[in-house]
């Protein structure tokens, strides 16, 4: 990484990700949200099942710190142009672009219980982890109840 | 407190008293509150008898339930002399719960669920009621329901309660295990799931023909999902440990959250209940009949 300096690199990265918006169709962005989202919901069914005692895997800090390095990606996918009027198969609700405020205090309650999810992960207490994986769950359905469509 | 200082030498005399007598005699009232506390969350009260707004104090009454048949506002459970149940016997909350009828006899409209609450046995329904009644009186006054006529007229309920209310106590099926029978109580009566996730007819009763097989059009205009065990659109993939841990966590087997009007009834009712308690419920409806949607 020496050889790069860093200006380079940043100018890199911004003309990279300006040029990715540039072409960031609603459907696209819907499609993106839709396999981000999903992945969250893969890591917490994942999580579940060990949980349960369904499966004796000994991966719950894995999923944790996969749910916690995305979280933060979540409040980047919902852009102006990836509502219902732009492409109708998402189940994103217009409410998001009415009350962003609303929206945006609810995305920080689920940044803030994935970020304090991993610790409680790897303390291996399953008490403890229940409990930060209940508040992380009940942050995800507090944002579907008013934010997402029905099924 | 407020207490006069020169009371406190003759109170604290009075003390070892006091508490003797206390350990001697079982709390009797505590007990029935505590009861009454456990049986408030099986029976989902909080949620309806609560305002959205977020600082609403609990059970205080005053949410708006939007319906095809108008907009009913929730009343004020705390005891309140004149906008709660402040004056109300136990005999007349048990009418209320069981019979859907008010302390002046005129009847109840089945958006408060009574027709699920009537199989609720007498001592719970004291319990519940020795609860309310240690609450901290809120003087709150709930608008009246905002109805669309012909349903405004109450008189019409008289009609309504001969065709489709059954007053029947709740009678345990000696065929089935504790388990089940526990758990057809939870679900049919005190939780009352019926009321959202059985399909409804044009006057608003409950088909119980497709009893649990989800509804087209529950609170709010929204599909409320099959919870009968059939493979393809009910639960019959889940297990009994899906259905518990989904009762206590919210969390669905492929990782999703439930959301709508479900949200709070984990969070408010089926979270609080005990593990035997949610196993019962596993077991009951793992048990229904499967029915396919329609």
């Amino acid at each position: 990484m020496r050889s790069v300096p860093l200006a380079v690199l940043t100018a890199t990265l911004v003309a990279l990700s300006g040029a990715a918006l540039a072409a960031d169709e609603p459907k696209n962005l819907v499609d993106y949200r839709s396999a981000v989202m999903r992945s969250l919901g893969g890591h917490a069914g994942a999580i579940a099942a060990i949980v349960k005692q369904q499966v004796s895997y000994d991966h719950v800090a894995a999923h944790a710190e996969a749910i916690a390095a995305t979280a933060p990606a979540v409040r980047d996918v919902f852009p102006e142009n990836s509502g219902p009027d732009d492409y109708a198969e998402t189940d994103a609700l217009p409410a998001i672009w009415e009350n962003p405020e609303d929206f945006a205090e609810a995305l920080e309650a689920f940044e803030t219980a994935a970020a304090a999810f991993p610790a409680a992960a790897q303390s291996g207490d399953r008490a403890q982890i229940l409990e930060a994986f209940q508040k992380l769950g009940g942050s995800c359905g507090a944002c579907h109840e008013d934010f997402r469509a029905e099924d | 407190m407020g207490l006069p200082a020169r009371l406190l030498p003759i109170l604290l005399l009075l003390w070892p008293l006091a508490t003797d007598v206390a350990a001697q005699e079982p709390p009797a009232e505590e007990e029935a509150v505590a009861r009454g506390r456990y049986l408030l969350h099986a029976a989902g009260c909080v949620t309806c008898h609560t305002a959205e707004a977020e600082d609403a104090v609990p059970l205080a009454g005053g949410r708006a339930l939007q319906t095809p048949f108008g907009t009913f506002r929730t009343p004020n459970l705390t005891p309140d002399p004149e906008t709660g149940l402040g004056g109300w016997s136990a005999a007349q909350f048990r009418a209320a719960l069981r019979e859907g009828l008010a302390p002046d006899g005129s009847p109840y409209y089945p958006a408060f669920p009574y027709p699920s609450y009537a199989g609720m046995t007498e001592a719970d329904a004291d319990d519940l009621f020795a609860y309310l009644q240690s609450l901290t009186p809120v003087r709150n006054a709930v608008p009246d329901h905002d109805l669309d006529f012909p349903f405004s007229l109450r008189p019409g309920l008289w009609a309504w309660r001969w065709l489709h209310f059954d007053a029947a106590p709740f009678a345990p099926d000696p065929e089935q295990g504790e388990a089940w029978n526990r758990g057809a109580y939870l679900v049919e009566h005190l939780g009352h799931c019926g009321e959202c996730h059985t399909p409804r007819n044009f006057a608003g009763a409950t088909e119980e023909a497709r009893r649990l097989a989800g509804n087209p059009q529950g609170p709010e205009g929204k599909r409320v999902p099959n919870i009968t065990p059939h493979q393809e659109d009910g639960i019959g993939a889940w297990d009994a440990t899906d259905m518990t841990f989904f009762l206590e966590t919210g969390f669905l087997p492929d990782g999703d959250v439930a959301g709508g009007a479900m949200a709070p009834v984990i969070k408010d009712s089926t979270s609080r209940l005990t593990a035997e308690d949610r196993a019962a419920i596993a077991a009951y409806l793992l048990a229904l009949p499967p029915l396919p949607d329609e």
